[in-house]
């Protein structure tokens, strides 16, 4: 098993170099003047520039800087912004906690209403129930996250005054209210795709031998649903939800930006704007190796279920 | 499991329901602030955002009154003594908040470390002709200039002028202005917390040196909330008290709100088209002449700008900058050429240039709504002269890029044939609009001459009256200058810009002028009874 994992983490090493070079690349792509960019397009001496150049290594060739960013990143350091004057790191520690409760408690929520969805669904496959509900996860799938956070702004916060229109609260019970709207604007969407999953595995599972012959032997349809084909089906929902997670980090812009919560995402998307490219490489960075790390956990987690799978690794 | 789920989900509605709402017993104002402040540093304070914070927490040598006259803050007096040589006599009776004394070596350090190439601040600009900064006196600081300059006297009413302290600073070193920093100033209110992205909480200043300064609130909270939307739903919902950086669409929800003031300030800016004269055709005067006639800007006034701006002629700043002899500016104002809607007149002075029969250009703007609706406007205006026009449309950062000179073809020269962009003046000089824009000088790389115009005799003009003091010789100089620039239009002035700002109708309105972005402070602000 150890063997397995170590050969995994191993060959996540060249995706990682290969990535970076990308980002750093990608980032550079657009032609533009950091400089120029950083001054707001105010003048400055000859010197001025020089020395801006200088601190932030604008004067060094492309694989030059590179190899800086790198090299600094192993020593902790992931460059200072060229819009903020400050760490990269401390803008986005201090942006994390949030972004990642938020990303949290949507991924419980969307559990909480998906699961139960897609088993009733699997239950009364085709039918009327199943029907609607599906229908229902349609329309939550389809609505503009933007536009649902906004209307659970006006009626939740602004009309009956439940919850706070901005902010993100000053402690884990105070988040716990502030985060709850935003939390169901991000969780729609993935409540869709975690539905249709849990009642395609549940679906599956029902008709699986040992479903039928259980339910042909008069076991009770609940015990059957719950205490067999659900622990079965759950492992493919956890793998989407878990990756799903990941990409909710960055997706949760949309909804931090409406209810003012300072998260990553929107921090990410300002830098993008403002050609800010320490914040914008390392951010992307460490979202790709979060994601890397998610898969691992998965498959890890997959090896140690199912043999079969690290024999063929 | 389905009791286990149901239990979960009743925990969590608990949790979620019964959190009380904060108890308000503190009188909070709220600011909402479109974004993050840049930082917590004057060297960086040069924004409609970062400003409205540091301006609490710092005082400025020299301020602008309701006016926008120059007067003393932190000064007691100052005096121009020759051409190049400005003293400033600086109060002996103000102490920084930590309750340290404010000394000249403080007020030296604070306007002279925008010289240092290292911090890159954003005013080391505006102080680009001083030669050298000296305490010269217990309570005295002289300034000379490297030449003579008629708009230097206004730099220390800016965040240039703001005095912190020394020793915090220095002890300070990389943290400075961080949220992990602290900032000494000796404003009546001071950094209480700072949660970067999130919000920034100021108190009062315990040992403010102006004793009969009587707070009457006991927080300011400064709001980062992005999303206009949201921000507006703040202010008329009651949950926020001021905000200034609002979308003109927007507005007429603010408007319509019983909780909120909106008061439109002049920009002393302009919102102008750029032609890019080192690029044929436009270095051709009658190209120029034949655009402006042919786009009906009153027609754009009317149905795209509305409140957001004053009808333009061909002068480059509105009334707020008319300064002393303002009724000059109001004769000469009525003697402008103007170049009025009028299609064959356009047709008639592209037909005696180099291309008769019309051309393909670029215009490039950023992604502000009304700049993109006046581009289309314009767009479908062009079609009647065979000019077909490109619009690019690229995100703010990069538009500034364009702007100034960031953005340039492989021989250098600039890569648009036409740019909507704005401009704003840094005070209330009549010269603020007209020298960045037009001289020669600022048509380079990083500078502000976007129609990259270089007339000789403008120039000399230009730098004639910067070395004048006497307002009517200098609006003489003036007129001069742009009777040349009335006649050469390397600039189409779309309109002069007025900005919303948004009060809550609990609390006494804070003064705003149009030098709001360095003196806008909260000092005054009180819950109405």
């Amino acid at each position: 098993m150890s063997k397995y994992i170590f050969k995994r983490i191993l060959s996540l090493i060249p995706i990682v170099i290969i990535v970076s070079v990308l980002i750093f690349a990608m980032v550079r792509i657009t032609p533009s003047d950091p400089v120029a960019v950083m001054m707001k397009g105010k003048k400055i001496t000859p010197e001025t520039r020089a020395s801006i150049e200088a601190q932030f290594d604008l004067d060094k060739s492309y694989p030059e800087q590179y190899i800086c960013w790198i090299r600094n990143i192993f020593k902790g350091d992931f460059g200072t912004s060229f819009h903020y004057k400050q760490p990269v790191l401390s803008l986005v520690s201090s942006r994390l906690p949030n972004t990642l409760q938020l990303v949290m408690m949507a991924s419980l929520l969307a559990l909480l209403i998906a699961l139960p969805l897609g088993i009733v669904c699997a239950v009364n496959m085709n039918r009327m129930a199943d029907r609607v509900l599906s229908l229902l996860t349609l329309i939550f799938v389809s609505a503009p996250t933007f536009l649902v956070g906004i209307l659970l702004m006006l009626g939740f916060a602004v009309k009956l005054g439940w919850f706070p229109v901005y902010g993100a609260g000053h402690n884990f019970v105070e988040n716990l209210h502030a985060l709850f709207l935003p939390a169901v604007a991000l969780a729609l969407n993935m409540v869709a795709l975690i539905a249709r999953i849990t009642r395609s595995n549940m679906i599956e599972q029902l008709n699986a031998p040992y479903a039928q012959t259980a339910i042909a032997k008069g076991v009770p349809l609940r015990k059957v649903v719950m205490g067999h084909c659900f622990k079965n089906a759950l492992i493919p929902v956890i793998t989407v939800t878990s990756i799903q997670f990941g990409g909710m980090i960055v997706g949760a812009v949309l909804v931090e930006n409406v209810f003012a919560l300072g998260g990553v995402g929107a921090l990410l998307i300002d830098a993008i704007k403002q050609a800010d490219y320490p914040v914008t490489q390392s951010i992307t960075l460490m979202m790709v190796v979060v994601f890397l790390t998610i898969n691992l956990i998965v498959d890890v987690l997959y090896a140690a279920i199912d043999p079969r799978i690290r024999l063929d690794a | 499991m389905k009791n286990r789920i149901l239990a979960m989900l009743l925990a969590l509605a608990l949790v979620v329901l019964c959190v009380p709402a904060m108890a308000e017993e503190t009188v909070t104002y709220t600011v909402a602030l479109d974004g993050e402040i840049v930082a917590m540093d004057p060297a960086f304070s040069y924004d409609f955002t970062t400003n409205l914070v540091t301006n609490q927490i710092c005082e400025s040598v020299l301020t602008y009154d309701e006016n926008d006259q120059l007067v003393p803050m932190l000064a007691s007096s100052w005096e121009q003594v020759d051409d190049v040589t400005y003293v400033y006599t600086i109060r002996d009776d103000v102490n920084f908040s930590d309750g340290t004394p404010m000394t000249v070596d403080d007020v030296v350090f604070s306007v002279a470390r925008h010289l240092d190439p290292d911090l890159g601040s954003y005013l080391s600009g505006l102080l680009y002709a001083v030669e050298s900064i000296e305490a010269t006196g217990e309570w005295e600081m002289t300034i000379k200039l490297a030449e003579p300059n008629a708009s230097f006297m206004y730099v220390l009413g800016t965040a240039a002028g703001y005095v912190i302290s020394k020793a915090n600073t220095e002890a300070q070193g990389d943290l400075f202005g961080t949220p992990e920093g602290t900032i000494v100033g000796t404003g009546p209110f001071v950094l209480d917390s700072w949660r970067s992205g999130q919000d920034i909480t100021l108190v009062p200043n315990e040992n403010y040196w102006d004793a009969s300064f009587e707070p009457a609130v006991d927080e300011i909270v400064f709001q980062i909330i992005p999303e206009d939307i949201t921000r507006i739903t703040a202010l008329t919902s009651g949950e926020a008290d001021l905000a200034t950086v609002l979308p003109t669409d927007l507005v007429p929800m603010l408007e319509a709100s019983p909780n909120v003031d909106v008061e439109y300030v002049d920009s002393m800016g302009v919102l102008y088209l750029s032609f890019n004269c080192a690029m044929p055709p436009f270095d051709e005067v009658a190209v120029r002449q034949a655009i402006y006639c042919a786009i009906d800007f009153a027609e754009i006034q009317e149905t795209i700008i509305m409140d957001a701006g004053m009808p333009a002629s061909i002068l480059p700043n509105s009334e707020a900058l008319y300064g002393p002899a303002a009724e000059e500016w109001v004769a000469y104002a009525e003697t402008v050429p103007t170049y009025d809607y009028d299609v064959e007149r356009a047709q008639e002075l592209l037909a005696t240039s180099s291309v008769p029969d019309g051309f393909s250009m670029t215009l490039v703007t950023n992604e502000d709504s009304t700049r993109y609706n006046v581009c289309l406007a314009i767009q479908e205006d062009l079609k009647a002269i065979g000019i077909d026009c490109e619009i690019v449309k690229v995100s703010s950062e990069e538009h500034t890029n364009y702007q100034y000179g960031g953005v340039v073809d492989a021989d250098g020269y600039r890569e648009y044939g036409m740019l909507i962009g704005g401009w704003g003046a840094d005070w209330a000089d009549v010269s603020a609009n007209l020298e960045p824009l037009y001289a020669g000088r600022n048509a380079c790389a990083g500078g502000t001459n976007a129609a990259l115009y270089d007339n000789e005799e403008v120039n000399a003009l230009i730098d004639a009256q910067a070395a004048v003091t006497d307002p009517s010789e200098r609006n003489a100089l003036i007129f001069q200058a742009l009777d040349i620039i009335g006649e050469e239009v390397p600039y189409i002035i779309v309109t002069y810009p007025i900005r919303p700002v948004a009060t809550s109708t609990s609390f006494t309105k804070p003064l705003t002028t149009p030098s709001w972005v360095w003196n806008m402070r909260f000092n005054d602000v009180a819950p109405v009874a």
